[in-house]
């Protein structure tokens, strides 16, 4: 048991390193997100819309203005956390196979990667909501905190799953920035005024996107519609250990000279 | 089987979709040995390796593996993020060792003692390349299995790998590696020819 912790703490120690020396991660943190939600502020119309949450069941009158600083905001960490997930799973990939097969558990391996998702995810909100509350006071900043960290969990499962699948560093990114554009276009009440389209509810930012925008200007409880991205969280993170334990499933601890031979496959 | 024997391959057979690569291999490698595999290049040595380590399983054929195994690939599998110490740090858990002595002392055997904080990203390709082997010796594993662990390395190092492979099959240890390089045959103890998917023994060299 002891040696299962150690696994798990030594993994999860060098997966945040990885993130850390990520530089474009960490320049994209530093300078993208408050980059661009000032630019949303100094540029975009600040009149008043209309716009209704199919999830909620609300009429929201809002800033266009404001409105398009949270679906910028939830663009920016979704590409993100989609790619610091995605770079720190694929650029470790060979690597955990070859530790597997010399004997890592694999179940910690994956573990790690997904609690540092969480830190991460933390991290990322905190940060992202202070940014957000310089503009103007939310009406409900946990809510939004919550919208915020969904939409990041949801999109950095998808990052290590893709991680596990991917061949290359440019298709992960091109995945990665092709579906949060779509998504967050699809779920803004700016570039998808009707927003009532049946399959809507099928994508990543559905229930964050919907709950963010209500969070951030009425007082409307939506921390359920914000967990519905937990499904895509759970699903990828399933997904990406099935993929695992299947690419490594017949990788067997080398076994001692007194045990009975291995075998590894007759037919 | 003799109990010295320490890995046991028996009419492996492995394509990739039509591509025939190994058509019934039979390989035994016993204790104190150092087994050479050659070939081609793209004749199916690197996959018979991984095939013999379970990396990769046969279509056919069975493999047995009497003991624990280093396995060094081909290309240095690391991680570009992490630095030489924090390789050996993950591999210490990996192998369940208590200690990093016998690890430190092969990187100052390689020569790379002074990069133990320098990230994998950052080394040369020869460092890398010996990051690479000493993650598949540090835990003195009873057989080891090695695909060209000597490339990039410069003659100094190439020639203290094989008296480190000399003083390992010395000490008992089998050990098998894939050579390209026809000065190299001069240190086996056995030949294989890897031809139209069939290893094909050719005597010592020496």
């Amino acid at each position: 048991m002891r040696h299962q912790w150690t696994a798990f703490a030594v993994a999860l120690g060098f997966t945040l390193t990885g993130h850390l020396r990520n530089r474009l991660a960490m320049a994209m943190i530093a300078f993208f997100i408050p980059t661009w939600i000032y630019l949303v502020r100094a540029t975009a119309l600040n009149k008043d819309i209309t716009f209704s949450s199919s999830a909620l069941g609300v009429e929201v009158v809002a800033s266009m203005n404001r409105t398009i600083q949270v679906s910028s905001s939830l663009h920016a960490v979704t590409v993100i956390a989609g790619f610091m997930m995605f770079m720190a799973t694929f650029s470790a990939r060979d690597m955990d196979l070859r530790l597997v097969l010399a004997g890592y558990p694999r179940l910690q391996l994956l573990v790690a990667k997904v609690v540092a998702l969480l830190l991460v995810a933390a991290l990322l909100t905190g940060y992202t909501l202070a940014l957000l509350q310089l503009s103007w006071p939310l009406a409900q900043p946990g809510a939004v905190a919550a919208a915020l960290a969904a939409a990041i969990l949801a999109y950095g499962g998808l990052g290590i799953m893709a991680g596990f699948v991917l061949r290359s560093e440019l298709e992960g990114f091109f995945v990665v920035v092709m579906a949060t554009l779509i998504d967050v276009g699809m779920q803004s009440p700016v570039s998808n005024p009707a927003g009532d389209q049946p399959w809507l509810s099928l994508l990543p930012l559905y229930g964050p996107a919907q709950a963010a925008l209500v969070a951030s200007f009425t007082t409307t409880d939506s921390f359920a519609c914000a967990a519905l991205a937990l499904r895509w969280f759970a699903a990828t993170s399933v997904l990406a250990l099935l993929t695992f334990c299947f690419r490594t499933r017949h990788y067997g601890r080398p076994i001692t000279a007194s045990s009975s031979p291995r075998r590894l496959r007759a037919d | 089987m003799a109990s010295d024997v320490r890995l046991c391959i028996s009419a492996v057979h492995k394509s990739y979709g039509r591509r025939s690569v190994l058509r019934g291999v039979d390989l035994t490698v016993s204790a104190g040995v150092l087994v050479g595999v050659v070939g081609e290049n793209g004749s199916g040595k690197s996959t018979l390796l991984r095939i013999a380590v379970g990396q990769l399983t046969p279509d056919r054929g069975t493999v047995r593996r009497f003991s624990a195994l280093g396995y060094c690939p081909q290309q240095a599998v690391v991680n570009d993020t992490l630095t030489v110490a924090q390789h050996l740090r993950l591999f210490q858990v990996a192998y369940r060792l208590p200690r990093l002595d016998r690890a430190w002392e092969l990187v100052e055997l390689l020569g790379f003692g002074g990069e133990r904080r320098t990230r994998a990203g950052e080394l040369s390709g020869g460092t890398r390349q010996k990051l690479n082997l000493t993650l598949a010796l540090m835990h003195d594993p009873p057989l080891l299995v090695l695909d060209e662990p000597y490339q990039g390395f410069d003659w100094d190092t190439h020639q203290r790998f094989w008296q480190l492979a000399g003083q390992l099959r010395g000490q008992g240890r089998s050990v098998v590696v894939v050579s390209h390089l026809l000065h190299d045959l001069k240190y086996f103890d056995t030949v294989h020819h890897l031809r139209d998917g069939r290893l094909h023994q050719e005597g010592a060299p020496r």
